[in-house]
């Protein structure tokens, strides 16, 4: 019987165009974490090219942080120039902002990662593509 | 005898004999001939279960409970599932939920023992723990409970105890040989300690425990790996969210360290030293996860050569 037609493990991730793109999580995380905030693009993508069972919460996750950036950045800045915040105490907070940011990317790397790895596996197992 | 029957009888044979890993492919063509087959999904949560496949565990344990509510044997699967996935206080209710269904079975209470241990509550589970021996005085998993109970307050006469009590009853049982690894571990016999490690694993693979002692044997003799090891059972420890927090968390006081440094004025050569040390700390953490996950893999590939395995 076709793969197509057996039962389905919800976990498993589904054959997917874009699978010979998809790269090591731990990787892509480190890249973005270095590229910020664009950087979290590659692991938005590199959900999609896993296609693993919480695609789209992976790539809103990692998406998340690119608005929080640069929500920060303006919000941080207004605040500066109207003196309601010092510079050096608007750069800590920033910093507390990207903090934020990364929490969201994490739980996307981590969700990402349980994929590639059970990806891997299934591979070993059966050929799986 | 049909199709449906064969395969489900092989998977249960395959998960008696502790292959759990093949078991999942029979259980998949039971489940495309039948896919209501609440037997089958629980079967195959379990197996899942033992992979550390907790998504995949947690929907196969839930479709079991939809097909048949009132089987107190699927609720505890899940319960088992929502445990490894720290969600303690679902889990409890599902076993409460077993336990009306069925009051005297000894596995709800051996299941509430194993929760509310893993939750702290040291009273509670060991009031659960009393409940299940008086219900299976003879049964090796509740006697393991008993010695996992020990190991967690560092009682080893008592892990040693149990240990040999489920050892006598049945010398391949597997959380016997780990608790028994684990007490020859603490008594500075790593050798010995390993041979259980080995015989645990050539029994079942993917046990958890097995491997965790494995792990830790290796781990006594390599300072570099022992110390990621112990990191990375803290992390384990904390759950997902947390360990994410404490993560970040140290990603943060760096920076701040940094700017602070920047701020007062000091030499460049603190902020060389905080960028040092943290690439570092990145580093170590990488390297050791490669280098220890392969100590850990050659151990197992010895274990597969086992004509016993």
């Amino acid at each position: 019987m076709s793969d197509a037609y057996r039962y389905r493990l919800m976990d498993e991730p589904l054959p997917s165009r874009f699978a010979r793109f998809a790269l090591p999580p731990t990787l892509v995380f480190i890249v973005a974490t270095l590229f910020q905030p664009w950087g979290f693009v590659l692991l938005a993508l590199n959900a999609i090219a896993l296609n693993g069972p919480f695609r789209n919460r992976e790539v809103l996750l990692s998406l998340a942080p690119i608005p929080l950036y640069f929500g920060a950045l303006e919000l941080l800045g207004r605040m500066v120039d109207a003196q309601l915040v010092t510079l050096s105490l608007g750069r800590y907070c920033f910093i507390a902002a990207i903090g934020i940011a990364l929490v969201f990317g994490a739980f996307a790397y981590i969700s990402e990662e349980k994929t590639f790895q059970l990806r891997r596996y299934l591979r070993q197992l059966r050929g799986y593509a | 005898m049909n199709i449906h029957y064969r395969a489900l009888s092989r998977a249960e044979a395959l998960m008696r004999a502790g292959n759990f890993a093949s078991a999942i492919e029979p259980l998949r063509d039971v489940l495309t001939a039948d896919p209501e087959s609440a037997i089958a999904h629980d079967h195959l949560a379990r197996c899942l279960l033992m992979q550390s496949r907790l998504t995949g565990a947690e929907h196969e344990a839930r479709t079991a409970i939809a097909l048949d509510p009132l089987a107190a044997r699927y609720r505890l699967t899940l319960a088992s599932v929502l445990n490894l996935q720290q969600h303690r206080r679902r889990a409890l209710d599902e076993v409460g939920a077993a336990i009306e269904l069925q009051p005297d079975n000894p596995d709800a209470h051996l299941a509430r023992a194993k929760i509310l241990r893993f939750k702290g509550d040291r009273g509670g589970s060991s009031a659960s723990l009393g409940r299940a021996l008086e219900l299976a005085p003879g049964d090796e998993e509740v006697i393991a409970e008993v010695g996992h109970a020990a190991l967690e307050r560092g009682d080893m006469a008592m892990v040693e105890s149990a240990a040999r009590s489920v050892l006598s009853l049945n010398p391949e049982n597997v959380e016997g040989l780990v608790l028994m690894g684990r007490v020859k571990l603490a008594r500075r016999d790593p050798d010995e300690a390993l041979q259980l490690a080995l015989a645990a694993l050539s029994r079942t693979p993917t046990d958890l425990d097995a491997l965790s002692l494995l792990a830790s044997i290796k781990m006594t003799k390599n300072w570099f790996g022992g110390l990621w090891w112990r990191w990375n059972r803290l992390l384990i420890r904390l759950g997902e969210t947390r360990a994410i927090f404490l993560v970040v968390g140290i990603w943060v006081i760096y920076r701040w360290a940094e700017l602070a440094t920047e701020n007062a004025g000091l030499p460049d050569l603190f902020g060389t030293l905080l960028t040092g040390l943290y690439l570092l700390f990145v580093v170590y953490t990488i390297s050791a996860n490669v280098i220890v996950t392969r100590m850990v893999q050659k151990e197992i590939a010895q274990v597969r050569l086992n004509p016993k395995f």
